[in-house]
């Protein structure tokens, strides 16, 4: 098989209509989504536009530090985006983020690609750029809802908190039954549709292989790959970013800071 | 004999700002001073500068070991203070009392047992409490009772007690009065804040007015 149908400006412009038919709907019930349908699909025109452009070239360019600079740019905005994501969390995590997510990031993809896959060279861009932007993507929102779900459950405990710090907890000791209701919650989206793969839903990697015309065997089995490693760059990631950033809810003397008072 | 808590200039701040100046005290083993002022006064702020639980300036020791040579969590193993309100640490009683030894600062001690808890529960009025009640049921007085147990079996040097009697009837304010007392003939010491009238037998007398610490005889 020589890989998916190509579609064209004409088929593109086909597929818009169906676009108009949801702003018209909008339009006509009153939703005031209209302006949002229409700038989040000319979004999409641009950046997937874009996307491709850029990938054709970095698969032209055939550099490693190419293919690891994109990876690195991937963590920094996914870093921002976290940071943005943790509204009432203590300053400071951007770095924190950034290592956790660096970390998970860069060792799954890499173990994956070269591991598991075993491209050659390892830094093959036409492997090594989807699966880093997937697992990276899927780190994200784990270590978002982790980290989001740690501070306010830190929060509501203030005075649970005060009280162990007071009989001589560390504030680690007085983390922990937080920690675990945040990996918990952050790891729980990540199980579920590992659990509901291929019943409930066929996950989005199969979809594109099968579409391109890979037997469904192989795609099944990448599907599997990508769903494990996205699990473990989300587990990994969850508790590197726990660790790092606890202590922004702390001063230096081991005081609690998240409290009112 | 060696104070086991000493205050020298200590600032009590919050927010960044001094709540209360000037705070001096040389507290001996066996020793209970009162601190007294009008709600706001800062007692709280004052006590939780001397647990090192909010921020302080000055000069801070206990046992002849500066505060900054001692780690934070060790230190407030020594100097524990007791929040008012009383918080629970677990479901039930015995649980909650146990609370203190999971953590490392007493991995090395051994914990109390029933019989201890049940013999404090009894010194405090509250013989009707079983082991495994739920603490959810406990009234704010209780409860508050049962957080100075907690802290008191916890093994502590000094004891910074807020309003322990708020909430107690007059029978349950003289046992908790009285246990601390025992607490203090074994070679601790406490510093009670308040806003009634001082404990009887309290060694000195303090008192926060205009954010200044003053002796009050």
């Amino acid at each position: 098989m020589s890989g998916a149908l190509p579609i064209g400006p004409g088929q593109l412009a086909l597929a818009s209509g169906f676009l108009a038919a949801a702003a018209g709907l909008s339009l006509v019930l009153a939703l005031g989504l209209t302006r949002s349908i229409l700038v989040a699909a000319a979004r999409a025109y641009v950046q997937l536009l874009a996307l491709g452009l850029v990938l054709r070239w970095v698969f032209g360019v055939g550099t490693p530090w190419l293919v690891l600079g994109i990876l690195g740019g991937m963590i920094v905005v996914a870093a921002q985006t976290l940071t943005a994501r943790l509204r009432g969390a203590p300053p400071g995590l951007f770095l924190r983020g950034l290592g956790a997510l660096a970390v998970s990031g860069f060792t799954v993809t890499l173990a994956v690609t070269a591991l598991v896959v075993r491209v050659d060279p390892w830094w093959e861009p036409r492997y090594v750029i989807p699966i880093g932007g997937m697992v990276i993507g899927n780190s994200l929102n784990g270590v978002a809802v982790c980290l989001d779900r740690l501070f306010a459950d830190l929060r509501s405990r203030t005075r649970e908190i005060e009280a162990l710090l007071a009989l001589g907890a560390t504030p680690w000791e007085t983390v922990l039954p937080s920690a675990r209701s945040a990996l918990r919650a952050g790891l729980i989206p990540t199980l579920n549709s590992m659990a509901a793969a291929g019943i409930v839903f066929i996950p989005g990697m199969m979809t594109g292989q099968v579409l391109s015309g890979t037997d469904p065997r192989v795609a099944a089995a990448y599907q599997i790959v990508v769903l494990l490693m996205i699990s473990a760059a989300t587990a990994v990631g969850s508790v590197l970013s726990l660790m790092a950033g606890y202590r922004r809810a702390f001063d230096r003397e081991g005081r609690f800071g998240l409290g009112d008072g | 004999m060696e104070p086991i808590l000493e205050a020298n200039g200590v600032k009590a701040l919050a927010g960044g700002t001094a709540v209360v100046s000037g705070v001096e005290l040389r507290l001996l083993p066996g020793e209970i001073v009162w601190v007294g002022g009008v709600s706001g006064a800062g007692k709280t702020t004052v006590l939780r500068a001397l647990a090192r639980l909010s921020p302080w300036e000055g000069e801070l020791r206990s046992q002849g070991q500066r505060a900054g040579d001692v780690v934070p969590h060790r230190w407030r193993a020594w100097v524990t203070l007791v929040p008012f309100p009383p918080v629970a640490l677990a479901d039930r009683v015995a649980p909650d009392l146990k609370a203190p030894w999971g953590l490392r600062v007493r991995r090395e001690a051994r914990p109390p047992g029933p019989d201890t808890f049940r013999t404090e529960l009894d010194a405090l009025g509250l013989a009707d409490i079983g082991l495994d009640r739920s603490v959810g049921e406990l009234s704010q007085g209780q409860l508050a009772r049962l957080a100075l147990i907690r802290a008191l079996l916890a093994g502590p040097k000094v004891l910074l007690l807020d309003e322990p009697d708020a909430n107690l009837d007059p029978d349950a304010a003289g046992r908790v009065c009285r246990r601390v007392a025992r607490f203090a003939a074994a070679g601790g010491a406490a510093v009670v804040a308040g806003h009634g009238a001082p404990w009887p037998g309290v060694a000195r007398r303090y008192r926060i007015r205009d954010g200044q610490w003053e002796a009050a005889g």
